[in-house]
């Protein structure tokens, strides 16, 4: 009898947490649309913060140029290197030494604080480099803190494409380079994209580096590289902080939330026709 | 003058020795059957012949192969060598393009640009391997569509479109079915007209139709290598009798 | 003649690709030595435990009292709060969709767990802010919610999708067999779970615990907007603190450069990332002994 009981006290355990992921997901959504829906309109979205102080009426459109202008400059900075390192990791080092230790520093990479990328950034952009607060400093703080992402992503995109392929190719005693260009790059294209896009969701959410690097209260996020930006999640930081408006505040929010989850769907779709390609 | 020779060569994996000594030579225009058990070295011995083997890790070998005359040890660049020797491996391999494509991967690496040149070859090598008359219509569909008996012809013919002077062969009936093997068997017999070719198989029938030889390998020695009439009738060795009694019964 | 050319020009390539993989993954490196350089002066005039164990942080004065112990307090209480309530929500929740989750609801799930880790921790910190709090404030009548247990709160559901996504694949890499085992033995599957398939798997669930606990040490934005942003030495798990890397987001944007203040805060900023590395490399170790001990 005691036994039947824990039996249905686990099977409890793991139902309730297992929906519990569900139910955090749609509140989360949910009440970010019923709180900030009702204040999105084309005027939020299209114009400039407004009222006094500034923030409290008005729209957020800088805020959302700005956004697009550091996740465009991150992935143009970090595409190239993050592709390379990858192409190395599955074509060229593979179990190499070299590999192993270019495999260990990503990884760490990966596992440091966004705020510490930021920290950098600041005292060798911003200041070392004379920088200021601008575009480029967020752009490269940003770039920093995704590329592990690119890397690892492409990594097991390449990956994944069938060996077999390789083999053939490597047997007919063309080079590496061409295989890639020619087999196996665009085999993985689908991962791949889907990674630079969960990368550049990853970038437009980022908050703590930016808020030191590149994010103002207030600038018209013209795409001047040395100029500070506004950006979405700062905006958000700074409406709720400053108390300007809650209002605005949810639908920010909501504007945020949306973009990424539609990001996110986006690369969940593409990494899912990924497998049914690798599949065949 | 011989196409392939092993000159004392050994090999190993880590500190597993797989290949021990051989030496032996595969004539040009001849088809060359290599039988033994399985993990007996016979697929170490292709592979060693293209340097595909040392993409194994610890693989390291001693000796040396020479490929018309020149030793694989001294190439330069890697692909003279595996341009001279096509392989064809166990699995059927359709390369993800059009089965154009699929041919004409090795001829536009080593620079046939030329329009024509390009659609010479492909009916050339599909005519080879009897494959251009049932895919003439659709040579710009994926080759994934292929049948793997019609994929198998088309990695054949892959290899041939740069032109080898050698082809070697890792089991490569054994994923098909007896129609598409015997399709197979007869394009190998008219290829050896101008080819060299070594062919593992564990299907000593196959052995004997096909090959002009045949070398046993038992444990990484090479026992005995013999017109193949003669290696399955009456074998120097008794190991090698052992061996192909199982296909008298 | 043309062989050798093409030989060449790969050799290009590759040496091209080796040196952006090397130089790019050096950033590493670089990024620790640049902090730790900006941050020499602290270490040489106040010595790492005068750091580190100093209890007050009054950068400002003179002499500035620069110690941190308050705020690595705060990260412990924030950090392995949020593990204490992740944990059991976290596994609960890879071993129903491991072994339990009917096939549709799983199919759900699993792209739910990745929205959930696509949504942006400052948007996680302002709706516990906007809500959380101010239901603690009203709920317990507090003048103000904050707290370090608030931050905890929040924290968890940030590292809830690692710990179930990572603790998944290891129950997922159990061979089959054993399912197959324990159920021709009877035994109810909760029982199978708990008692075989957990400890064959709790390599990779301790480190998808591990991975966790140094995310939510080095998150900024939800801390920043939930832990209260106290200096004093929190005594619970419900005072309120300032975890270290709200203090760099905070304070570095008003620092001098080369002022003692902006020197202590790399010096916070080399603190935070070797504990999250330190974290990560002494577990590797504790588990590769347990593997040898097991």
């Amino acid at each position: 009898m005691k036994k039947a009981i824990t039996d249905l006290l686990l099977l409890g355990w793991f139902w309730v947490s297992g929906l519990l992921i569900l139910v955090i997901l749609l509140a989360i959504i949910i009440y970010l649309i019923w709180r900030g829906g009702p204040f999105i309109s084309s005027g939020f979205i299209l114009e400039s913060p407004g009222g006094f102080p500034l923030g409290t009426e008005g729209g957020i459109f800088p805020a959302i140029k700005g956004t697009l202008w550091l996740i465009l400059l991150a992935l143009v900075i970090s595409i190239v290197p993050g592709l390379l390192t990858a192409i190395y990791l599955s074509e060229y080092g593979r179990s190499g030494r070299l590999a192993e230790i270019i495999n260990l520093l990503v990884q760490s990479m990966a596992g440091i604080p966004s705020i510490i990328t930021g920290l950098f950034v600041y005292a060798l952009g911003v200041v070392t480099l004379g920088w200021g607060i601008s575009l480029l400093a967020g752009g490269f703080a940003l770039a920093i803190m995704v590329f592990p992402v690119i890397v690892v992503s492409s990594r097991d995109a390449l990956l994944a494409v069938d060996e077999n392929y390789r083999l053939v190719a490597n047997s007919l005693g063309v080079s590496k380079s061409y295989t890639l260009y020619r087999v196996i790059f665009p085999r993985a294209a689908a991962g791949i994209t889907a990674g630079l896009l969960l990368a550049l969701g990853y970038a437009a959410g980022a908050t703590a580096p930016i808020m030191v690097t590149a994010a103002a209260v207030i600038a018209s996020s013209s795409g001047a590289l040395l100029e500070p930006v506004m950006a979405l999640p700062y905006h958000l930081y700074i409406l709720f902080n400053e108390h300007l408006s809650m209002n605005h505040a949810y639908a920010t929010a909501l504007v945020l939330v949306g973009l990424l989850l539609f990001i996110n769907i986006l690369a969940l779709s593409l990494s899912s026709l990924q497998e049914r390609i690798n599949r065949h | 003058m011989s196409t392939v020779e092993f000159i004392d060569f050994h090999a190993f994996y880590g500190q597993k020795a797989v290949l021990h000594n051989i030496n032996v030579e595969f004539g040009p225009k001849s088809i060359t059957a290599i039988i033994g058990p399985s993990g007996c070295g016979k697929t170490t011995l292709l592979r060693s012949i293209n340097r595909t083997a040392e993409m194994e890790r610890g693989f390291n070998s001693h000796g040396d192969i020479r490929v018309l005359g020149g030793s694989i040890k001294e190439v330069r660049n890697l692909s003279v060598l595996r341009r001279q020797v096509g392989m064809v491996y166990q699995t059927p391999v359709a390369l993800p393009l059009s089965i154009m494509e699929n041919v004409l991967f090795g001829p536009r690496y080593y620079g046939v640009k030329n329009r024509s040149d390009l659609d010479a070859i492909m009916e050339k090598c599909l005519r080879q391997v009897a494959l251009w008359d049932e895919v003439k219509d659709r040579l710009k569909r994926p080759a994934a569509q292929l049948s793997g008996g019609q994929k198998q012809r088309l990695a054949i013919a892959r290899a041939l479109a740069v032109e080898p002077r050698v082809l070697l062969l890792d089991e490569p009936c054994s994923s098909l079915d007896p129609a598409s093997t015997g399709l197979i068997e007869d394009l190998l017999t008219q290829l050896a007209e101008g080819l060299c070719i070594i062919i593992v198989t564990h299907n000593l029938f196959q052995a004997r139709r096909i090959s002009h030889e045949t070398a046993f390998i038992l444990d990484g020695r090479l026992i005995e290598k013999a017109p193949t009439q003669k290696l399955f009738e009456s074998p120097d060795s008794p190991k090698t009798r052992g061996f192909v009694s199982g296909l008298f019964g | 003649m043309i062989y050798r050319g093409l030989g060449l020009k790969e050799k290009i390539i590759s040496s091209i690709i080796i040196s952006v993989a090397t130089v790019s993954s050096l950033l590493l490196l670089a990024m620790l030595i640049f902090i730790l350089r900006e941050s020499w002066p602290i270490w040489s005039q106040i010595g790492v435990s005068g750091f580190l164990f100093g209890s007050s942080w009054r950068p400002l004065n003179t002499p500035p009292e620069i110690g941190i112990l308050s705020m690595i307090v705060s990260t412990m209480w924030v950090a392995g709060g949020a593990l204490l309530i992740a944990a059991p929500l976290g596994f609960g929740c890879a071993i129903f969709l491991a072994e339990f989750a009917p096939r549709p609801l799983a199919a759900i799930l699993r792209p739910v767990i990745n929205m959930l880790t696509g949504i942006p921790s400052v948007v996680y910190g302002f709706l516990g802010a906007a809500v959380l709090v101010k239901f603690f404030e009203v709920k317990f009548d507090l003048a103000s919610g904050e707290s370090l247990f608030a931050a905890s709160l929040i924290l968890a559901i940030m590292v809830i999708p690692f710990i179930v996504a990572n603790s998944e694949a290891a129950l997922r890499l159990v061979a089959p067999e054993y399912r197959h085992a324990g159920i021709a033995l009877g035994v109810s599957r909760q029982y199978l779970t708990l008692r075989i398939l957990v400890p064959l798997a709790r390599k990779g669930m301790f480190g998808a615990l591990v991975l966790a606990f140094g995310r939510a040490m080095g998150e900024t934005m939800a801390v920043l907007m939930l832990a209260g942003n106290t200096l004093r030495l929190p005594g619970s798990w419900f005072d309120k603190g300032e975890p270290l890397p709200a203090l760099i987001a905070l304070e570095l944007g008003s620092t001098t450069p080369g002022s003692s203040h902006h020197q202590a805060l790399f010096a916070v900023g080399l603190v935070l990332v070797l504990m999250v590395i330190a974290v990560n490399i002494g577990i590797n170790l504790l588990l590769n002994r347990l593997q040898k001990g097991g």
